[in-house]
Formats: C-alpha cells, sequence, structure tokens
C-alpha cells in the first residue's frame, strides 16, 4: 500500500490532539543557571542536566530503538550544548535549545545508521502491566486477545521503525513524549503546518502496520 | 485497514506503551556525573564524527565487498593485485638496504649465502645449509702445524753406549 502525504490533513482540525502535559516553560532561575553554566559553573550545569535528562534520554532512545546509541547521543547532545552555551541568545527555551541540538545529532546518527539493523529495545517497566489503557487495549480492544504486552510492544517498535526519521520524530515527540504542535515546530525548526500533515500521515502509516492490533 | 484512519485514538493509547520502556534503574542518578565527567575530560560532544567515520568506512567496504561479488572479473583483477602487492612487500622486505649488497632478483648469490653473515678471511667458505656450525679462519685450525715446515719430520740418531767402561 503506497500512501502519500497528504497536504492538508484533516487530523489537523482535531480538538483533542493536543497532549495534556508540555515541556516546561524557561523560568527566572532556569535562565539563572544558563548564565552562571555559562560563565563555567559545572554544578549550574548539572542542574540544568538533572531537569531534561530523561526527556532527552527517551527521545533518542525512541529514536535508535537502542540504549548504547541513546546513551551515547543524549551525553553528547548536553556536552556539545555546554560549548555552545555562548551562543544561545535565549530566543527559545533552554530546553527546545536542547532539544534542537539532541535531535539533529540524532538524525545525523541515524543516516549513518541507515543500513545497520540493530533493535535492542529496553524491557517495559512493571508499571506497564498496570496502566489501565493497556490492559483495556490488550483484554477488550484489540481483536487477538492472546496478545502479550511484550508482542504488542515488538510490533509497536517494529513499526515505529518502518517510519522515516521525521515522521518518527513527530509521533515521539507528540504522542510518546507529549510536545506540542508549536514546540515540536521549534524543535525541527519547521511550521505547525508540517508538523501537522507529518503527524497525520506517521499516525496513518502506524495504523495500517497494526491493524490487526487496533479494533 | 482501520475503516476510520483519521480517528487515532487507539493508536494514541497504544503509543503510550513507549513511555514505560526505561533504562535499567538508576541509569539516571548516575548521567549528569558522566556528562560533567566528559567536559571536564576536554570533550566537545562530537564524538559522533568519530563513529561516523567509522561507519562511512565500514560502508566503503561494505559497497566494495558487494562491488567484488557482483563481477567475478572485477573480483579477479582484486586478487591478482592483491597478490602482486604482497609479493612485492615480501621482496622489499627480504632485499638488503645497502648498494653493495648482493642482489637477489638478479640470482648472483644464494639465498643461503645472503643469510649467513660474510666471514673476514679472505679464503673461501663454502656454507652449505647443512652445515650448522660457522667456520672459523683456517690459520686458527689445530691442524694448521701440519701444514708448516716446522712440522717436517726429522731423523733422530741414538748412540749405544760402550760397555765395560
Amino acid at each position: 500500500m503506497i500512501m502519500t502525504e497528504p497536504a492538508s490533513p484533516k487530523a489537523a482540525k482535531q480538538p483533542a490532539d493536543e497532549p495534556a502535559e508540555g515541556p516546561p516553560a524557561t523560568t527566572p532561575d532556569e535562565m539563572e543557571l544558563v548564565k552562571r553554566a555559562r560563565r563555567g559553573d559545572l554544578p549550574a550545569y548539572d542542574d540544568l542536566v538533572r531537569r531534561y535528562q530523561e526527556r532527552i534520554y527517551a527521545t533518542v532512545y525512541h529514536m535508535t530503538a537502542n540504549h548504547e546509541d541513546a546513551n551515547d547521543l543524549a551525553q553528547e547532545a548536553f556536552i556539545k550544548a555546554f560549548h555552545a552555551l555562548k551562543s544561545f541568545k535565549g530566543g527559545s527555551s533552554f530546553y527546545t535549545w536542547v532539544y534542537r541540538i539532541a535531535v539533529n545529532k540524532t538524525i545525523n546518527f541515524l543516516k549513518q545508521r541507515k543500513n545497520k539493523a540493530q533493535l535492542s529495545l529496553d524491557d517495559l517497566d512493571l508499571n506497564a502491566e498496570h496502566d489501565p489503557d493497556l490492559v483495556a487495549l490488550i483484554s477488550e480492544k484489540t481483536p487477538r486477545r492472546e496478545v502479550s504486552l511484550a508482542e504488542l510492544q515488538e510490533k509497536l517498535n517494529a513499526a515505529m521503525q518502518k517510519l522515516s526519521e521525521p515522521h518518527r520524530l513527530v509521533v515521539t515527540l507528540h504522542d510518546v513524549q507529549g510536545l506540542s504542535h508549536e514546540e515540536i515546530a521549534k524543535v525541527m525548526e519547521c511550521n505547525i503546518g508540517t508538523v501537522r500533515s507529518r503527524l497525520f500521515y506517521a499516525r496513518q502509516q502506524l495504523q495500517a502496520y497494526l491493524s490487526d492490533y487496533l479494533k | 485497514m482501520n475503516p476510520q484512519p483519521e480517528n487515532f485514538e487507539q493508536l494514541r493509547r497504544l503509543l503510550m506503551l513507549k513511555r514505560h520502556e526505561q533504562p535499567p534503574p538508576g541509569y539516571f542518578d548516575d548521567f549528569s556525573r558522566r556528562v560533567l565527567m566528559r567536559i571536564k575530560a576536554g570533550e566537545t560532544g562530537d564524538a559522533a564524527a568519530g563513529i561516523g567515520r567509522m561507519f562511512w568506512e565500514a560502508h566503503w567496504l561494505g559497497r566494495l565487498w558487494s562491488a567484488l561479488e557482483q563481477r567475478p572479473a572485477l573480483a579477479g583483477a582484486f586478487s591478482l593485485s592483491v597478490c602482486g602487492l604482497l609479493l612485492a612487500g615480501i621482496i622489499c622486505s627480504v632485499a638488503p638496504a645497502g648498494p653493495g649488497s648482493p642482489d637477489l632478483v638478479g640470482g648472483s648469490q644464494s639465498l643461503a649465502a645472503i643469510a649467513v653473515p660474510q666471514v673476514s678471511s679472505p679464503s673461501a667458505v663454502f656454507v652449505s645449509s647443512t652445515n650448522g656450525v660457522l667456520p672459523g679462519p683456517l690459520q686458527n685450525s689445530l691442524f694448521e702445524q701440519f701444514g708448516s715446515a716446522e712440522a717436517q719430520p726429522r731423523l733422530i740418531r741414538f748412540s749405544e753406549p760402550a760397555m765395560g767402561q
């Protein structure tokens, strides 16, 4: 099945599309940390890293599907950000800025890794088995009721890896990480319409790949 | 295919599953410390360039390998050139560096003669592969005295003593 990316997707008008949780706003406290880190204050930068390490790591991880690669890329993104702090003007939030560095590094890495097939995903945490949404999805909504959580995870990740990098990134940032369209547009340095278009197309593809598991 | 492709609610719920994919426990406890250590070590965050170079090299080798697989003539030429380089390397490593040294390629001297150090004696020394010990100079030989004049046989007369004296 060949699907083309629509120019003006109807999904862009969905009212409930925006995620509940978004990125943290830049606070004066954070700006102070950035100024101190810019002067070489490593404890201040340590504080900044601790604030965003999980989100940055998760994004890189969902893009690479590999813990070791995500570890290296996330660390390198923070290192590069530290050395580039002098060029950070404060036009966007520090969070968006670091995100952009991490995303660019990850996309460059994936281009180089193009033909290297690897999938060593982390195990699900214990909370997954008690997530009401997932329990409902498996026990009631899924046509294949015998499907296990691990199998569902495997199919989902395989479908994600079939997406192109920009489409996978949009799905990761929006549906997994919870960023708004505006934030994604800033991170990817494109307009909101492009973000919505990519998101719609990526979801359409995923839905097709996972049709056996979605009623 | 889903009859209602624009209703992504179930897909979004399924994608929530990915939020439960977590790194090993305690991973983030040490994350920032590792970042700061690498900053202190002088890293610039461009280590991926090294990785990229490695992947580029691997990609280059992969392309060469696939080209060799697809074209037997190219594979033959490649193997011949590799053999030629190997042979040239062997010859260059065996040939001595001095200008007065024997020319192995010319065939003027045997390999054994090259391998054995030259004896300072003007007399000829023959070396064979079965001779495990190098012969020393001939004048130091234990049997040399038999070749000199002092070693010539002499006639010795013994006189008999007179009786009754």
